[in-house]
């Protein structure tokens, strides 16, 4: 039966690659638009284990672009919804989830092969990158996000290529740590937050680069399917337009330990 | 821009003023200090290029980022001094003010 199921995706990858997909731990941060596409086309391509945290509920304004949530899930768990649908689309898959931010995801979550980035917060990225700067291995992390009219993915290994604050200024980088203090003070804020236009096709283009992207680095054919490590790409619905360009490492990142590991 | 030529002009597409800028760097020009001169003359022009860029990708808080388009395509740090980017800049090189998206 489980044969069967990744027929096509045998033919597409190849007996080898299938295996290596089938023996990957991919962490997936955020269970909202983008983390729902990314969670939904890992399950599907046969990854073995997947570990999903967020520690949001669903809210009626989710229903425009998420895959996984019905207007019954209103007020529950994110990632407790999602495994509920990812179990039914992907029965054999390890999967483990965390209603809580990722600064309080279990040691275990982190034991992974590729970290896809889903999050709508900078702090959320911050933390992140300083995570995977710790870690004595080199994590590649997939980090996807939506303009207003594009959907970009960037395929970045911190300490190896530019981390994911490499492009940050000073001033950039204070006003994140600010506003993580104000939120963290703040009660309200949450509800003062501006909600940004969003629509499903846009949520499912960026999905769709950036699981595209965990997918080639676990599966591992650098000849068929090489990851764009190091690459920003950027497809622009308004007239198509597809980028991908190159992030320059910072020899003086905001993060001393990008620094610190980029130093010969 | 090589060590002989101290001064170079380059070009930055900027969208929300909808021209290009012909701007004089040397070699100890910062991405950070040509973004903000963009910044400070699209204001005298009465363009908000923060504004725009808020707009453009949905958060208070905005990362603008210079890209390199003559030398393919790449993404600058803001620390990057003019003189140290590598192929060395060229005469009249074509760049573009951009903003990084955040909502996921």
């Amino acid at each position: 039966m489980a044969e069967d199921r990744q027929d096509r995706t045998r033919r597409f990858f190849g007996s080898r690659a299938l295996a290596r997909l089938a023996r990957s731990h991919v962490l997936v941060i955020g269970a909202g638009a983008i983390g729902n596409e990314v969670a939904k086309n890992l399950a599907l391509v046969g990854v073995g284990r997947l570990t999903l945290v967020d520690p949001d509920t669903v809210e009626a304004s989710n229903l425009n672009r998420c895959i996984f949530f019905r207007e019954s899930d209103i007020g529950r768990k994110k990632v407790r919804v999602a495994r509920r649908a990812l179990k039914a689309a992907a029965p054999g898959m390890e999967l483990a989830v965390h209603a809580r931010p990722i600064q309080e995801a279990p040691d275990a979550a982190w034991d992974a092969d590729v970290v896809a980035l889903c999050v709508d917060n900078e702090f959320a990225r911050y933390y992140v990158n300083a995570r995977l700067l710790g870690e004595r291995r080199r994590v590649p992390v997939v980090n996807g996000a939506m303009g207003r009219t594009w959907a970009e993915a960037s395929v970045l290994v911190p300490g190896q290529t530019a981390c994911l604050v490499c492009l940050w200024s000073e001033d950039y980088h204070r006003s994140i740590l600010g506003e993580e203090v104000r939120r963290k003070c703040d009660e309200f804020f949450q509800e003062t937050r501006v909600r940004f236009p969003a629509i499903s096709v846009l949520t499912s283009v960026a999905g769709a680069l950036a699981s595209t992207e965990v997918v080639k680095l676990l599966a591992h054919l650098p000849d068929e399917l090489p990851p764009a490590l190091g690459k920003r790409i950027r497809y622009d619905v308004r007239r198509h337009d597809c980028l991908v360009h190159d992030i320059m490492p910072n020899p003086q990142c905001v993060d001393a330990m990008c620094r610190k590991r980029r130093s010969p | 821009m090589s060590d002989e030529a101290n001064v170079a002009e380059v070009l930055i597409d900027v969208e929300p003023a909808n021209k290009t800028f012909r701007v004089r760097v040397d070699q100890e020009t910062t991405v950070a200090d040509l973004v903000k001169a963009i910044i400070e003359r699209c204001e005298a022009d009465g363009v908000s290029v923060e504004r725009w860029a808020r707009d453009r990708v949905g958060h208070e808080n905005v990362s603008l980022v210079l890209m390199r388009k003559g030398a393919g395509n790449v993404a600058l740090p803001p620390t990057t001094e003019f003189g140290r980017i590598v192929p060395v800049v060229e005469p009249d090189e074509r760049f573009s003010l951009d903003a990084t998206a955040i909502v996921g």
